[in-house]
């Protein structure tokens, strides 16, 4: 703070610094030169004075500030020199600012976020987030049980991870596809109850649990191109990729309905938290 | 600002010159020159404080608040620019210079030990 004011007070006496800078060298080399006897020996001794007074002069201003002011002036110089390039570099530089604007606010508005939910504004997505690398990553299941546990501002949290897996009835080729692995309650967390059959209880989470086929209306997602219904069973398989995550139910089929249901937030999600809806 | 050269015997220590300067400056207001000639002087020329480095600490601890200046005439009727320690120099000064002796005695003690 000190520094900063006598800086500013140095601002105005600025020819004022110089002079001082000066005759406090000149000084010390006459000096100098009649302990050593010759200003040419002083001088020699002395080194560079000019090095000296810059390294001086440079700690009472505010060298990166200046160096930018004479950056920005020297751009705008050599800018104005070449009115050619100048202009070229605008329009190009307006078009391109004009046209991202135009189509993002075009996409924006033609693109419905509310994925299919009816109260997507109460919807929030907690991640954890590594502060030195603003880093975000999803929760573990450990905390996500200890979040829903304790929570008492969601009306419901629910996990899910998408994962990809191949999948086979056995008599064709398998075929990939994007899993959801989803805790037993994300269903009904977000408000969706199925057509046909019946939603995953907690017990449908333990292992060796029985499959459940039921159906979800999942026509409502925004960008599912499919009609019709998907049905919903829980995977068991043991080399099925996602037997280890046997804690967490399994939706397959529906999976792409889901899927379509989370893209748009899928690089940011892996835990959904749905408040009152 | 390139990069240091390689010092000759007896340079100072980094980061000894404040404090020398300090120290120089607690018996009476003085110029770089005599700054300089002082602590060469009372070293017995040991240490040679190069005015590439004096100067830089000099205008470094004025805008530190440590020392203040101001425009003088010298011994020889010289326009001169003393040096003066401030209250803030002087506390700054014991409190280097104890640390200081903490580190030089712990040294000794090292190298004494057979």
């Amino acid at each position: 703070m000190r520094r900063i004011r006598k800086k500013i007070r140095a601002l105005w006496l600025r020819r004022r610094l110089d002079r001082d800078l000066e005759d406090e060298l000149r000084f010390h080399l006459e000096m100098k030169a009649e302990e050593s006897g010759g200003s040419l020996e002083a001088r020699r001794r002395f080194g560079n004075p000019a090095a000296w007074k810059e390294s001086c002069r440079d700690m009472w201003t505010f060298v990166t500030l200046e160096t930018w002011w004479r950056d920005i002036r020297y751009a705008l110089r050599t800018l104005g020199r070449n009115p050619g390039f100048t202009v070229v570099a605008v329009i190009a530089l307006a078009l391109a600012i004009g046209a991202d604007t135009a189509i993002f606010t075009i996409v924006n508005g033609a693109l419905s976020w509310n994925l299919g939910l009816d109260r997507i504004d109460r919807v929030v997505v907690i991640n954890a987030t590594d502060a030195t690398h603003s880093q975000q990553f999803g929760a573990s299941y450990p905390d996500f049980l200890d979040f829903r546990a304790r929570t008492k501002t969601l009306a419901g949290l629910a996990a899910y991870s998408l994962v990809p897996a191949n999948l086979s009835d056995g008599s064709g080729l398998p075929e990939r596809y994007w899993l959801v692995q989803m805790s037993a309650n994300g269903f009904s967390a977000a408000g969706m109850k199925p057509l046909r059959g019946r939603d995953f209880t907690p017990t449908d989470e333990r292992p060796g649990a029985p499959p459940v086929r039921s159906t979800f209306d999942w026509r409502r997602a925004p960008g599912n191109t499919h009609a019709g219904y998907g049905s919903i069973r829980q995977r068991q398989s043991s080399r099925n990729p996602v037997a280890r995550w046997s804690k967490l139910a399994v939706a397959s089929l529906a999976a792409k309905a889901l899927h379509s249901l989370v893209e748009p937030l899928m690089h940011l999600v892996q835990l959904a938290a749905l408040v009152g809806v | 600002m390139g990069k240091q050269k390689p010092q000759p015997d007896g340079a100072l220590v980094q980061g000894t010159l404040d404090m020398l300067v300090l120290k120089t400056l607690t018996r009476a207001p003085m110029h770089g020159y005599g700054i300089a000639q002082s602590i060469q002087q009372i070293s017995d020329e040991v240490l040679r404080v190069e005015e590439g480095s004096l100067y830089p600490a000099l205008h470094r601890l004025e805008l530190d608040g440590m020392i203040d200046s101001e425009w003088g005439v010298s011994e020889n009727n010289r326009r001169a620019k003393f040096y003066r320690l401030t209250a803030q120099g002087r506390k700054q000064f014991s409190k280097e210079a104890s640390e200081w002796k903490r580190l030089a005695e712990a040294i000794a003690r090292v190298l004494e030990t057979a």
